[in-house]
């Protein structure tokens, strides 16, 4: 089973191949130019260098937020896009569970708190505690202050993401530490391999019912 | 002695999809010309509340809708994607986040199914508009399969003077062919769709406005309140509703606000009359102004205030001896099938993008 991901929802993303649940293959840049710039010509790349054809992908799939809203849409326009025309389905995953998925190294921490820029002051994110089975989100996604996610924490956290990346010397330095430099962002594997998991679960979908989560009103303006 | 007949070509079928403001669209047009569906989802009912569109509610219907519009599209035309001789998209001009829906889309599915891409100027597509229908154009030409009109899309456009009003554009351009087009005069300032909205929102008229205006201006007195012609002493093709959004506001005032309006139903239709005479009277002499420098005698008035009735009547009453065209209403709005047509033209002359393509909100005509 082939899966191709797109991971979007922050400045830094690109595209993965996993074939039968192993990564195959993955283009992964940050920033320099937009991902509607590169993200479909990568994937073809991917594609090519692996002796595929876009017929020969099973499932497509992208995370879906909370995050960046124009990087999570062009994710989720392209996996629309592509497996609409083919007939095939898609998986989204939550963007920061792959963000915690792909800084977690297991080091002896309490938590996992990935956090995504979310401009106007706020982070994305969500509280993960790392078990035997691998990491457990507690509580729901949130889009708050950064200094305000202290208050979730019981213990030591390891934070990732452009948002921690953003705030954690001012807020967050006390609480814990900053994932390792190349494990602080999320890895378009990453997203592809928990979308493998939910399509081995039967998680799949039709691309029309692909969905963005966005936490935030839509008439709140970001640079309001 | 007639020419003979030819093989038969196979018709050039291309899916369209429109993103480019507040209605998600999906159309399969033939030969350029000939529309097999046009399907739109607006969003109306979704900005009503805010007095206007909001970018990032209208971003996110998108998304929600393309799919679905895709495949009612593709269903009405009794048509596969495989049907398809190309997919097109508009680029823009048109709200950043909005456009992106489409472009993303279209590129994937023409990536996935190796069909070439065509990005469109959406107000070209709008002066275009007027070429396209499902039986007839707006020229009144017939279009059915049997019809002079749709197997040699290059060369049965004569030129025209277009006129494109909507709430997001006014401009005036020579029209020489589907892709040479030389742009007259644009407005300054506010588009005269917007005007609308806007001079209903101040009247306590709802969102979107234009059409109550309209309603109520067939049955007031167009001369009561003296209203400005802006730009219409100044020579050139140039366009602004600014100040006369502004003097209607003062007219809203003087008669007690929207709340003392509301009661007056009298003045009420006075005050839009007024304001729709001095719209009526700018567009059509700076349309006039416009086919006496072409030298051409053909009109096309299209985009949303196309379907203004006020509007519509003056123009069949005040440019003897000019052809007048205004597209069906359904063409008039922003519609994919305009998008399709023209990209037919785009196609034929090799100019197709790859996946690198982005948006382009800000898109001039001339660029």
């Amino acid at each position: 089973m082939n899966l191709l991901a797109f991971e979007t929802s922050s400045p830094s993303g690109g595209v993965a191949l996993l074939c039968d649940g192993v990564l195959a293959g993955e283009s992964w840049t940050t920033g320099m130019q937009s991902h509607s710039k590169r993200c479909l010509r990568e994937a073809e790349g991917l594609l090519e260098a692996a002796g595929f054809r876009w017929e020969d992908v099973d499932v497509f799939a992208a995370s879906h937020g909370p995050g960046a809203f124009v990087g999570v849409r062009v994710g989720l326009s392209l996996i629309k896009g592509l497996a609409w025309p083919l007939g095939k389905p898609v998986v989204t995953v939550s963007s920061p569970e792959a963000l915690a998925w792909s800084c977690y190294r297991g080091e002896p921490v309490r938590h996992v708190v990935p956090l995504l820029d979310a401009r106007v002051g706020e982070v994305y994110g969500a509280v993960f505690t790392p078990t035997d089975e691998g990491l457990v989100r507690e509580g729901e996604e949130f889009c708050l202050r950064p200094e305000e996610v202290p208050r979730l924490l019981d213990g030591e956290a390891l934070f990732a993401g452009e948002g921690a990346l953003r705030y954690h010397e001012k807020y967050l330095h006390p609480h814990g530490r900053l994932a390792r430099g190349d494990a602080v962002r999320a890895r378009p594997g990453t997203v592809a391999w928990l979308a493998w998991q939910r399509v081995q679960a039967g998680g799949t979908i039709p691309p029309s019912e692909a969905r963005a989560v966005y936490l935030r009103d839509a008439t709140v303006k970001p640079n309001a | 002695m007639p020419p003979r007949p030819g093989p038969e070509k196979e018709p050039v079928r291309i899916l369209g999809i429109e993103s480019s403001c507040d209605e998600t669209a999906a159309a399969v047009v033939e030969d350029g010309r000939r529309v097999l569906s046009n399907v739109v989802s607006s969003q109306v009912p979704l900005h009503a509340r805010y007095g206007g569109v909001v970018p990032e509610i209208a971003s996110r219907a998108h998304l929600e809708q393309i799919v679905p519009v895709c495949e009612q599209a593709l269903a009405e035309a009794n048509a596969r994607l495989e049907d398809m001789a190309a997919l097109a998209v508009t680029r823009g001009p048109g709200l950043a986040g909005c456009l992106l829906v489409g472009v993303e889309f279209a590129k994937a599915v023409a990536t996935a199914r190796r069909l070439p891409l065509v990005a469109v100027h959406h107000v070209a597509a709008h002066l275009y508009s007027v070429n396209i229908g499902r039986t007839h154009d707006a020229w009144g030409e017939s279009l059915t399969p049997t019809g002079s009109g749709t197997r040699d899309p290059e060369t049965r456009n004569q030129p025209y003077v277009a006129l494109a009003i909507s709430g997001g554009h006014t401009s005036l351009a020579a029209v020489r062919g589907p892709l040479d087009i030389e742009v007259l005069g644009e407005t300054l300032d506010d588009a005269v769709g917007e005007a609308y909205d806007k001079v209903a929102k101040l009247a306590g008229l709802g969102y979107p406005g234009g059409a109550a205006v309209d309603r109520l201006a067939a049955g007031g007195n167009p001369s009561r309140f003296a209203l400005p012609r802006p730009m219409l002493a100044r020579e050139g093709l140039e366009f602004s509703f600014s100040g006369l959004k502004t003097a209607f506001a003062r007219e809203v005032q003087k008669l007690g606000g929207p709340e003392a309006l509301a009661t007056d139903e009298r003045a009420l239709a006075d005050l839009c009359a007024s304001f729709q005479a001095a719209c009526v009277d700018v567009l059509i002499a700076k349309a006039e102004r416009a086919l006496r420098s072409t030298g051409l005698n053909r009109l096309a008035v299209t985009g949303g205030v196309a379907c203004n009735r006020g509007l519509r009547d003056a123009l069949a009453r005040r440019l003897p001896g000019i052809t007048v065209a205004v597209p069906e209403l359904e063409y008039c709005t922003d519609n994919a099938a305009m998008i399709a047509g023209l990209a037919c033209h785009h196609l034929a002359a090799d100019r197709t993008s790859g996946p690198e393509l982005n948006v382009k909100p800000g898109w001039g005509m001339g660029s």
